[in-house]
């Protein structure tokens, strides 16, 4: 199969498969196309598209397993969160990851534990970066 | 005459030709509507693309004719030449007008031709470069939109092969949209529309609808005439004119499956609408250019045209509309036959006289003794 310069970001559907495969590890089309809600009411042939399109933009690997390919993620889901974070952050916070936090922190019905575990995290930041 | 002025004269004839064929078809939409007949979407796309085939080849017909008529094949009187009656309805005082700006009138074409050919003066060398800036502007804008779309339908996943017919996924594309190469034709679907079974398969009918009716060759071909027509408020009528029928036509031909619910398809119109309108806001800056491609359905606001909820709105209430008459073939030639008449006879009607009929020379005596009356009258004494 033809290998393609992975996209920066996944789709909508696409991040809703490697949501399931990462959760599964690996796994076939019928393997995934269990994990998902039953009212998603995919078709199989839909559903190994979608995954020979993850498998093209180099976000999968595949293996045969018989008759069966079988999929495994190339990408973790850390990996993925950090590239869309950053995405996010230079596409529409011209690039200064703080002006993401203030909205993050501003509009974002943050509990008082959730607050010292940020606080906790810059601490920790700012000690490793000290020493 | 040299081969530019003939070519310019090609053009110009062909410029009016396909005005007052603009002209003729919306004249017989008024008639038809007035009647109240109501013909089927398919059968005027089929009118009207016929219509622009004619017009097309009318400079080849009229050229012929008059080659005929130079052979003495076709008797001279069956000759028809706008200027010629223009000249006859003067002499028999049809037009109020001294016989000198008449006749500047009659010349004003051929004064302006030459003018613009030899840029002589500064309203033809301003008129040059007005239209060679326009032609090289739409040219590359062509030039552009073909690139874009290359370059779009080469970012595309594969999703299958039928023969000529390649389907394509894309994850930036608004809208699905149908293409097409030398060889091949293409159909391109954003790929969450894959978890759309029901609207999947209704979308990928009105795509197939569009390569059967051969809508994208004929917008490929609009298209490319566009920078030679770029200043011709007519040529903007009609494709504006074959935008509105080829939807109308296919989403009929859709409707009239008897697997299709039509509730179900102006559902899956508007759930198009509204994930091309959320994606465009996302892919702002990607796909602007629809140039050669035919879309399910208009998402981007177009200058001086409807906007695409006016369209959409208009679509959705054809699709309510029932019993559009659908005329036996011949009948539609029988329609067609009158309308190319008036086409050929106005491509024939505006080409320059072949030489002087004897209303022509009446009034270049007309205008000579205007003249010596002139002359005549210049400082002789005024009458006591």
């Amino acid at each position: 199969m033809r290998k393609r310069k992975s996209n920066e970001l996944l789709t909508e559907v696409e991040l809703e498969f490697m949501t399931e495969l990462w959760k599964i590890g690996e796994g076939s089309v019928r393997d995934i196309l269990a994990c998902l809600p039953p009212e998603r009411k995919l078709a199989y042939t839909s559903c190994a598209t979608i995954m020979r399109i993850l498998d093209e933009k180099g976000f999968v690997d595949s293996r045969k397993d018989g008759k069966t390919l079988i999929y495994s993620p190339r990408l973790s889901k850390d990996s993925y969160q950090s590239r869309s974070l950053r995405n996010l952050s230079d596409k529409l916070f011209d690039g200064t990851p703080a002006s993401l936090v203030a909205r993050l922190v501003d509009d974002y019905d943050l509990s008082e534990n959730d607050l010292e575990e940020i606080r906790a995290l810059l601490d920790r930041r700012r000690t490793d970066d000290a020493t | 005459m040299t081969l530019p002025n003939q070519i310019f004269d090609i053009y110009i004839d062909l410029n009016i030709t396909f005005a007052i064929t603009a002209v003729v078809w919306l004249v017989a939409k008024l008639v038809l509507e007035r009647l109240g007949i109501k013909l089927a979407y398919s059968v005027q796309l089929g009118l009207l693309n016929g219509l622009f085939v004619i017009t097309a080849l009318s400079p080849g017909a009229v050229a012929l004719y008059r080659h005929l008529l130079d052979a003495g094949v076709v008797p001279g009187a069956m000759s028809v030449n706008l200027s010629d009656m223009v000249v006859s309805q003067y002499l028999r005082g049809g037009i109020a007008l001294p016989a000198q700006d008449f006749q500047s009138l009659l010349g004003l074409r051929a004064q302006l031709s030459s003018e613009i050919l030899s840029l002589t003066s500064v309203l033809g060398a301003g008129i040059v470069v007005v239209f060679v800036g326009g032609v090289t502007f739409f040219g590359l804008k062509l030039a552009k939109g073909f690139i874009q779309l290359n370059r779009a339908l080469s970012s595309c996943h594969v999703w299958r092969d039928h023969g000529r017919l390649r389907l394509l996924l894309s994850d930036t594309a608004v809208v699905p949209y149908s293409a097409r190469g030398l060889t091949r034709n293409y159909v391109v679907l954003p790929s969450e529309l894959l978890t759309q079974s029901e609207d999947l398969k209704l979308v990928l009918k009105h795509e197939f609808e569009h390569l059967r009716q051969g809508d994208v060759t004929w917008e490929i071909g609009l298209e490319l005439l566009r920078p030679l027509f770029f200043w011709n408020p007519f040529f903007y009528i009609w494709k504006s004119e074959v935008e509105r029928l080829r939807e109308l036509a296919c989403d009929q031909k859709v409707a009239e499956n008897a697997q299709v619910d039509l509730k179900s398809y102006c559902m899956c119109l508007l759930r198009a609408a509204k994930a091309g309108i959320q994606k465009r806001e996302a892919f702002l800056n990607q796909n602007r250019s629809s140039v050669a491609a035919v879309a399910l359905i208009e998402v981007q606001d177009r200058l001086l045209r409807r906007s695409p909820s006016q369209k959409l709105r208009s679509r959705v209430e054809a699709l309510m509309e029932q019993d559009r008459a659908k005329p036996h073939t011949g009948l539609v030639a029988m329609v067609i036959v009158p309308m190319a008449a008036v086409v050929f006879l106005t491509g024939l009607a505006i080409q320059k006289p072949a030489d002087w009929s004897q209303d022509r020379l009446m009034l270049s005596a007309i205008i000579n003794l205007e003249r010596l009356e002139t002359i005549n009258a210049f400082g002789k004494a005024p009458y006591r």
